[in-house]
């Protein structure tokens, strides 16, 4: 079984917020949450760079160590998912969560009556596979038809990849020697405990 | 309202084994100063502490919701939470002295200095709030949620948050200075002139008032989550429990606490003594030069059993709001001890919901499995509880059969 994973490649990332897009789409996710964001430092400046953050679905992942309700489980693919039936929206994945991805419906007061929603990798939730209760409550689940994250696969300078995460180091690797410089993989060594080297 | 009860039985313990215990669940907010500890909880308390015995002087349960910023005042108390309300509490005076109305989102930091109160919000605004009748003024701060408040020497208010940005405010709240981070913010102490911020990377970052950074000390491959700073000293906690007393100006370790299970929210610092304090729902002590432990640790029990079955394992995602011992109402929820038989809202000593007191529910085996089928907020409307179901008719009736041994 693959390890799923996300790269970030912020040397190619152009603020274009598709792939903010198309997991608002993909998902109907609600007004006010956005489960894909793209960051940008040194707005306008020499080393200007992006990058777009969700979910990185971490191995060992501190949301769910800090979970009271234990609602955060990891499926075979090494995708981090939690049940919306268990989360009673208290809010300290929020500040566990290296990458702010944890986010809570404006409807509600987070911590009181909201549940927590985040990136799935578009693989659903503990609901059976392509049912509606799995897709109004976690979005729609392409893993399970094959496909892979739609922001990535929408990402038009290809600055997000998703997939097997020994493939995408390794595209990420050549990517660095061609080019001939590499910021490093955003993110990569916090979620996954490790650095891709080139 | 003042809980004799709990001091007493906190004073029958020698001062040497006493850690301060009071909180029905995780403890999220701390501040400490002039020997007085003022503790923010998930059971939506606020507990002011004497420091150096451990003896709760002053009990509120106000908000609505984890109690997420505390900071002590010359004459009393602010607290605030995920209602989005900000209270004060004076000495000698029952209730808030002003509270803030709720708010649309929580407040994720609050800071004083010098007749001067502050919040962040978890919308990226920042309020200023008047102490003479808690009016405030807001404005937008941060694309995202506000980690991190304090005011600097000078009266200017330093702020960072979620979107990875670092901001200094004047006093009319005109941008002074801005800058980047490195990754996400979890946290701001002011350390004399340098500013001491957890990453969530792992990384405790010195800044600048400026927003330059300073020295940094990668602490853990886990994220750091809590800060707080005396003269010379910065301490940093990680969501695994482990804690460090480092020196400035160099952030050299000093001390690493022993962790205790699961994230420790909130440090604060007093003279000579660290405070901790987090999902063990205790509050601990140490001594500060080296770190060693003052009193031995005790941990919160809500007196059920892991004996290993279903509906043990079930009972989990209770626990952290409902006691099974019999009248420890301390968390956020009422006690189930002795659950089957009784009327919906009807034990002594918890302050339910006006909505649920109107309600007619005896509870049953089967009506609990209908609220879990159902969900609270449709079998039980109005209820504070939030809206949890459990889908597996046989985890349902596991939990019925595990709470059913809790009863008089």
């Amino acid at each position: 079984m693959a390890r799923m994973k996300f790269l970030c490649d912020a040397d190619r990332c152009i603020e274009c917020n598709a792939c903010v897009t198309a997991c608002k789409n993909e998902h109907e996710v609600p007004w006010g949450i956005n489960r894909r964001r793209v960051v940008t430092i040194n707005d306008g400046l020499p080393g200007e760079r992006s990058v777009s953050m969700a979910c990185m679905h971490c191995t060992d992942a501190p949301c769910a160590s800090v979970c009271p309700v234990n609602c955060f489980y990891t499926t075979a693919d090494g995708v981090v998912l939690h049940n919306k039936d268990t989360c009673i929206g208290c809010g300290y994945c929020s500040f566990a969560c290296p990458f702010g991805a944890p986010q809570y419906p404006q409807t509600a007061n987070f911590g009181t009556r909201g549940k927590m929603d985040k990136c799935t990798y578009c693989s659903g939730g503990p609901e059976a596979d392509h049912s509606q209760a799995e897709y109004v409550k976690y979005g729609a689940n392409r893993l399970a038809e094959g496909k892979l994250p739609l922001c990535a696969e929408m990402c038009s300078t290809k600055a997000l990849l998703a997939g097997d995460g020994d493939i995408i180091a390794e595209i990420y690797r050549e990517r660095v020697v061609t080019r001939g410089y590499g910021s490093g993989a955003w993110g990569w060594r916090t979620a996954y405990g490790e650095t891709v080297s080139v | 309202m003042r809980l004799a009860a709990l001091a007493l039985v906190l004073m029958a313990l020698p001062v040497s084994a006493q850690n301060p215990v009071g909180h029905g669940g995780p403890v999220s907010a701390l501040d400490a100063g002039a020997q007085r500890v003022v503790s923010g909880g998930f059971d939506g308390r606020v507990i002011l502490w004497h420091a150096d015995d451990g003896i709760a002087a002053r009990i509120e349960h106000f908000h609505s919701g984890n109690v997420s910023a505390v900071s002590l005042l010359p004459d009393g108390f602010a607290s605030a939470a995920q209602d989005g309300r900000v209270a004060l509490w004076r000495a000698g005076q029952d209730g808030p002295v002003w509270a803030t109305p709720p708010g649309p989102a929580p407040v994720t930091a609050l800071a004083y200095a010098d007749g001067a109160l502050a919040a962040g919000f978890g919308d990226g605004r920042i309020g200023r709030i008047a102490l003479a009748d808690g009016s405030l003024t807001a404005f937008d701060a941060h694309d995202g949620r506000v980690t991190g408040l304090a005011f600097m020497a000078d009266g200017t208010l330093v702020s960072v948050g979620a979107d990875l940005r670092f901001a200094r405010w004047d006093a009319g709240d005109r941008l002074v200075a801005r800058g980047n981070l490195p990754g996400l913010p979890n946290g701001l102490a002011r350390a004399g002139d340098v500013l001491a911020v957890p990453f969530a990377d792992g990384n405790l970052r010195l800044m600048s008032a400026d927003g330059a950074l300073l020295p940094e000390r990668f602490l853990t491959d886990r994220p750091l989550i809590a800060v707080a700073s005396a003269p010379g000293t910065v301490a940093a906690a990680a969501v695994d429990g482990a804690v460090w007393i480092l020196d400035l100006p160099f952030l050299t370790i000093r001390a690493e606490v022993p962790g205790g299970a699961g994230p420790v929210w909130a440090l604060a610092l007093d003279e000579d003594v660290l405070f901790t304090a987090g999902a063990q729902g205790v509050i601990q002590r140490f001594l500060l030069a080296d770190g060693h432990p003052l009193g031995a640790s005790k941990p919160v029990s809500d007196g059920s059993e892991q004996d290993g079955s279903r509906g043990a394992e079930v009972w989990r995602a209770c626990a952290i709001c409902h006691s099974l011992a019999p009248g420890d109402h301390s968390r956020a929820g009422p006690s189930l001890h002795g659950l089957f038989g009784r009327r919906i809202a009807s034990v002594e000593g918890y302050a339910f919901s006006p909505a649920l007191r109107d309600l007619s529910i005896i509870w049953t085996p089967e009506t609990l499995s209908a609220l879990f089928e159902q969900g609270p907020e449709a079998y039980t409307p109005g209820s504070r509880m939030p809206d949890q179901r459990i889908a597996d008719p046989e985890d349902r009736a596991a939990l019925a059969e595990y709470l059913a041994q809790f009863a008089p």
